[in-house]
């Protein structure tokens, strides 16, 4: 069985507790690999690595910086096919979709923020000759970086491009629900020319390894997506150390659809709002509001559409939807559903409103 | 008037199981409830899987009231012909993003995240740049005198 392994200090390493988690493949069901079960020792090296890749990194001009995340982004586009195959076995994600979203954006990612780096500026605040201020912009120190399972690559690169363009060095701990691609990553990231400890990349679970990279003190800034939850436990600790944290967490996003528009095109959009990536993404619209003058006309649309829709094989074309992520996702959108069928209360009332008698 | 309880399931709802390597694979048939009251649980907490729910409304009012009663303000989408109520309703929806008349159009410049539950800060373009960095002020006194 394939092993995963943690990147630390430029070097692929087991964890100290030599412990794994299963990864699955969604689409069959079936262990694949296994991923580091890491914790405190394994991330206590990786921040003791990225501090010290501190003084050299954030030493480099911007231009040095530069050059070395370009050459990282030719290497992503090298092995593009690659990843687009491993992202949706780790994920369950049609093929096409990691090839036309997730990888694209991994190395656009990089190579937006190394470009921007270039151009960022600051300002001057004269006194009308009796004294000027000036600003400067200094990176901070190491980021902790905590990705989720729904665009793997795609968000782990979101935070770690800026961090580095901007001088930091990164502690990252991708998603345990869909490491795999992360693990190539660090194996893209040996090749390319980056110092070691610049990127470390520990494996494992949210409240053993998310937590210690959260609470560490040698973290400077911690930048997190996934669940309020874990989100309101990440800023719980961070506010406590003054750490600057930035969290980008769930949605309940509204879909509003008026009278006047083109039914048609308001169908299409509705289908990939609600259903693209199996619905797994923060930004889809789960909450679709239609005006009452055209419920039903636009409700016929999306039902027929939607019965249309190929849920199947991920390495098929025509799969408009994969597997979801995993067992216990698939089990946690059954129950909803299924208490959704039974749930009532509210001081709305919907079949009221729509002047049906039931 | 008989007022039952629950959502009604237009299609989907179940696992799908495919056939041959794929029959213990983890996939949800695509589903569209309807009949909720927009304060429901189901309309009011994340999913997060293929399931959407529909929610008639008759002025746009009420359409921002409904909007707008989740604890979350990721982003939202209005479709609509008419520019002013697109602009109207977009200033009144409490997210971080707003589309119109399109989903997911990304430009990696703009501020991206979310308000109320779903975020703190901002990423992109040079947001992302000065949340990775300290700001630091120096201030230089110019003498007056020659």
């Amino acid at each position: 069985m394939k092993k995963i392994k943690n990147y630390i200090d430029g070097k692929l390493f087991e964890p100290k507790s030599k412990k794994y988690l299963k990864n699955f493949n969604p689409a069959t069901g079936k262990v694949y690999s296994l991923t580091p079960n890491s914790g405190k020792e394994d991330v206590e090296l990786a921040v003791r690595s990225a501090k010290k890749a501190f003084v050299v990194w954030s030493a480099k001009t911007k231009k040095e910086r530069f050059k070395i995340l370009m050459n990282l982004v030719e290497k992503i586009e090298d092995s593009f096919e690659f990843l687009v195959k491993a992202e949706s076995i780790d994920t369950g994600k049609p093929e096409w979709l990691a090839r036309s979203v997730d990888i694209p954006r991994c190395s656009e990612n990089i190579r937006f923020f190394a470009t921007a780096s270039l151009h960022f500026d600051s300002k001057v605040h004269e006194m009308d000759g009796e004294a000027i201020n000036y600003t400067l912009k200094e990176p901070i120190g190491v980021v902790g970086a905590i990705s989720p399972w729904n665009l793997p690559l795609y968000l782990l690169t979101w935070k770690i491009a800026p961090a580095l363009a901007a001088g930091n060095t990164v502690v990252a701990k991708p998603s345990e629900v869909t490491p795999y691609t992360a693990f190539l990553f660090s194996k893209i990231c040996k090749k390319s020319g980056l110092p070691p400890g610049v990127i470390n990349i520990i494996h494992g679970l949210g409240g053993s390894v998310g937590e210690e990279i959260v609470k560490h003190k040698s973290v400077s800034v911690i930048s997190f997506t996934g669940g309020t939850k874990t989100g309101k436990r990440i800023a719980s600790i961070t506010s406590k150390q003054f750490k600057k944290t930035s969290l980008e967490m769930g949605g309940k996003n509204p879909n509003i659809v008026f009278s006047d528009t083109n039914i048609n095109k308001a169908v299409n959009w509705a289908i990939k709002s609600s259903f693209l990536n199996q619905g797994q993404i923060c930004l889809c619209g789960s909450r679709l509001f239609i005006e009452s003058v055209v419920y039903e006309k636009f409700k016929d649309l999306f039902v027929k559409k939607t019965k249309s829709l190929v849920v199947g094989d991920p390495k098929e074309k025509n799969s408009f939807l994969g597997a979801v992520v995993s067992k216990d996702h698939m089990k946690n959108i059954l129950t909803k559903i299924s208490y959704a069928k039974k749930e009532g209360g509210g001081c709305f009332d919907w079949w009221k409103k729509k002047n049906i008698v039931r | 008037m008989l007022k039952k309880k629950g959502g009604v399931v237009l299609t989907g709802g179940k696992r799908k199981i495919l056939s041959g390597k794929l029959k213990a694979g983890y996939f949800v048939e695509p589903t569209i409830i309807e009949g909720l009251d927009y304060l429901s649980k189901t309309n009011q907490e994340e999913i997060f899987g293929p399931v959407v729910c529909l929610i008639p409304f008759d002025s746009e009012e009420e359409v921002v009231k409904m909007a707008n009663s989740t604890i979350y303000g990721l982003s939202a989408s209005i479709f609509t012909e008419n520019v002013s109520r697109a602009h109207r309703v977009a200033a009144k929806i409490k997210s971080g993003v707003v589309w119109i008349n399109s989903w997911l159009i990304r430009d990696l410049r703009i501020p991206f995240g979310g308000m109320k539950s779903s975020g703190l800060g901002r990423e992109g373009g040079f947001d992302s740049l000065n949340f990775f960095t300290e700001s630091k002020n120096v201030c230089l006194k110019i003498d007056s005198e020659t």
